[in-house]
């Protein structure tokens, strides 16, 4: 391999492939970043053998190949190359020599045979979403998955589930659920798969670069591709058994209020603080009036908040850990809130008449 | 390396070459017998047979795409787990069961291959059990234990246990023979290494091996006249070649008091054990038990970190009275 790059697109290339290498890892090779002359243009990848990113950058090919070099050492010193050309050549033994003006660096790199092969070439399944509609989706639902495999594999992902002319994705921890659906052009069958919850972030940022290019989501049944500008996020699946969420949702609720999210979400982050150490919950009684937040610790204090609203069905007098809740109303701020109960000790939901086909579902605490 | 390069477990190859032909496979497996017996070397090849992109189904191409990822230890479904420090921790059993719930490429299996499996924490055995219980498709793990008894009760009863023998003197010698070791350092070590062809080729190759039974003799024949000892201070410097030197030591006792027994065919070493001790045909039964006991006694005062010098002196002053005088 013998390729001329300028710093500047070898720079964003490193950058956004650097996000998913371990910075330590007990297969040394995947701390590297695969270069390969491709089409015309240099290539590079990176992998966690559970995601892998993928780039191209325009370069002068002088000769084809592949070189895999240590990917935090290498973005480092192109961090500190001035801007311009950069030329990289293979030499003996995976070393790959990087040249510019009078000056010459070696750097060790690895057998790029021995380099993981993660990328998912089929693209026949495949949806589109525009890009603030895939980060909306994501951010709605990403913080309720689960944070450890302890439970349930699965819930340490977001489920994805495409149907004709919708796309859903749904998260669960096992206190919360988190359902967000939108509008498509699919319309091919019906599939679902369950996505890591740790590379849906990563699509978030990625997406969050392009402006109007809609995001390209293919799969199979093992694998996901997001094609987000021609940069390439493929993942594994988690091959689990999403539980079944659509029977956890309450057929009917016997309280609902309608509130000012902003000054709800103000007033309950307000009142969390009190509660943080100790039994750490927030107490909601809503009436007539409105809905009042108490919450205490004897080291600490005690709050009490009102917030006016209007309530429809029966009061309720409900406790959660103010977290959960807090997560939930972020989704909705500054829309329209609707708050609705089944019952002192039973699920309860968050949602907003404008922010539709979004729905929170959490448990309270039980005293 | 293929199936065919193991050697002397042709009982275990024939239930995993089974296994692969009739598709088969358990969800986890022991290889009890570990890397002495070249179970470790099965079970790379095993998970190179599952995978190899050639259409040979009971013995890896050992050249496809995947055959040389797992050989480099960079496949992506084939993953080796090594004790980290002294055992093998929840952390790593973690990413293990976090891998193992991942999709793979279709037709892939995922081979999960524990090296010294008697090292995993209670903690990290208990959290395999529910894998192990419910498989996933495709999934594998092997378990390289050298004895079964080191592992929870509950993980062995969830697994197929393949046993790997030890290895027959004559085969060693053999196959020792052909990897281009002396004849007369391969007929010794068929004996010495106990069946396992690992520790034979190992020890064939170390020369510290070789000059340290030198010297061992050296210090029978120094006992013997009544001579200074050479070489003392090195010895006295590193705790481990004393104890390998204890150990060689132990060994020619241990034939000495064999051959006093008259059952001269279970001897390491019959050459060597009439160059060491000149006066084989006496019947010196309770002398040899005691030096044994000697140099158990100063094995164990050793290891509890004694003071290296005294205790080889000990040693030394202790087996001269107790073999050489009478």
């Amino acid at each position: 391999m013998n390729i001329q790059v300028a710093q500047s697109s070898l720079l964003w290339g490193l950058n956004i492939v650097s996000r998913v290498v371990p910075s330590s890892s007990p297969m040394p090779i995947l701390t590297g970043v695969l270069i390969e002359t491709w089409k015309g243009a240099a290539r590079l990848t990176a992998t966690d053998l559970e995601s892998a990113v993928q780039c191209t950058i325009p370069a002068r090919i002088m000769q084809e190949g592949a070189a895999v070099l240590p990917l935090k050492l290498f973005a480092e010193l192109v961090r500190r190359l001035p801007p311009q050309d950069i030329t990289l050549s293979l030499r003996e033994n995976e070393m790959v020599a990087i040249t510019w003006e009078k000056a010459q660096y070696n750097l060790n790199g690895f057998k790029p045979d021995e380099f993981p092969k993660m990328m998912m070439v089929e693209r026949e399944r495949g949806v589109e979403v525009p890009a603030d509609t895939l980060i909306e989706m994501i951010k709605s639902t990403v913080y309720a998955a689960a944070s450890s495999e302890d439970r349930n594999i699965s819930l340490t992902g977001v489920l994805v589930q495409v149907k004709q002319g919708k796309l859903t994705m749904a998260t669960c921890d096992g206190i919360r659920i988190a359902c967000i659906s939108r509008d498509t052009d699919y319309g091919g069958q019906s599939y679902e798969f369950i996505v890591p919850a740790k590379v849906m972030q990563e699509v978030a940022r990625l997406s969050s670069g392009v402006d109007d290019t809609p995001v390209k989501i293919f799969f199979t049944e093992n694998q996901v591709l997001f094609d987000i500008n021609s940069v390439l996020l493929a993942s594994r699946l988690i091959d689990a058994k999403f539980p079944d969420y659509q029977q956890i949702i309450p057929n009917r609720y016997y309280t609902s209020m309608a509130l000012d999210s902003n000054e709800f979400f103000s007033a309950c982050e307000r009142a969390a603080l009190v509660p943080r150490e100790g039994a750490n919950y927030i107490r909601l009684q809503f009436s007539a009036s409105g809905v009042v937040i108490t919450s205490a610790a004897s080291s600490v204090g005690t709050v009490y908040e009102e917030v006016p609203g209007v309530l429809t069905g029966e009061p309720l007098d409900i406790s959660f850990n103010p977290r959960f809740l807090l997560d939930g109303l972020k989704v909705v701020l500054g829309k329209p809130l609707v708050f609705d109960g089944t019952g002192p000790s039973s699920i309860a939901c968050i949602s907003s008449p404008e922010f539709r086909d979004f729905f929170y579902l959490v448990l309270p605490l039980r005293r | 390396m293929s199936f065919g390069d193991i050697l002397g477990q042709e009982k275990a190859i024939e239930v995993l070459t089974r296994a692969l032909l009739s598709g088969s496979v358990a969800h986890a497996y022991i290889f009890q017998g570990g890397a002495d017996y070249q179970a470790d070397i099965a079970a790379r090849n095993f998970a190179k047979a599952l995978n190899c992109k050639s259409v040979r189904r009971t013995d890896p191409c050992g050249a496809c795409e995947s055959c040389l990822k797992i050989d480099a230890g960079t496949h992506p479904y084939v993953i080796e787990v090594m004790p980290h420090g002294m055992s093998i921790k929840m952390e790593q059993v973690k990413k293990v069961l976090r891998a193992s719930s991942l999709s793979a490429e279709q037709g892939a299996w995922k081979v999960f291959i524990f090296h010294e499996a008697n090292t995993l924490t209670t903690e990290a055995s208990n959290s395999l059990l529910k894998t192990f219980e419910e498989p996933a498709g495709r999934t594998v793990f092997i378990l390289l234990v050298n004895d079964t008894s080191t592992l929870l009760p509950t993980i062995v009863s969830r697994c197929q246990v393949v046993t790997f023998v030890p290895v027959g003197a004559e085969k060693i010698r053999s196959f020792l023979v052909s990897a281009g070791i002396p004849e007369e350092r391969a007929g010794l070590l068929s004996t010495l290494a106990l069946g396992s062809p690992k520790r034979a080729l190992l020890m064939a190759q170390d020369e510290e091996f070789w000059a340290l039974r030198q010297y061992a003799r050296e210090i029978m024949e120094s006992l013997r006249r009544g001579d200074d000892l050479a070489g003392y201070d090195e010895i006295v410097q590193d705790r481990n070649r004393a104890l390998e030197l204890l150990g060689v030591l132990a060994e020619y006792f241990r034939d000495r008091l064999v051959l006093s027994l008259g059952v001269q065919d279970v001897m390491y070493n019959p050459e060597e054990v009439q160059a060491v001790f000149c006066d084989c045909e006496r019947q010196n039964t309770a002398k040899c038990l005691a030096c044994l006991d000697i140099i158990e006694s100063i094995r164990r005062a050793i290891s509890a970190n004694a003071n290296l010098r005294l205790a080889l002196t000990v040693l030394f002053i202790k087996l001269r009275r107790a073999w050489f005088e009478d």
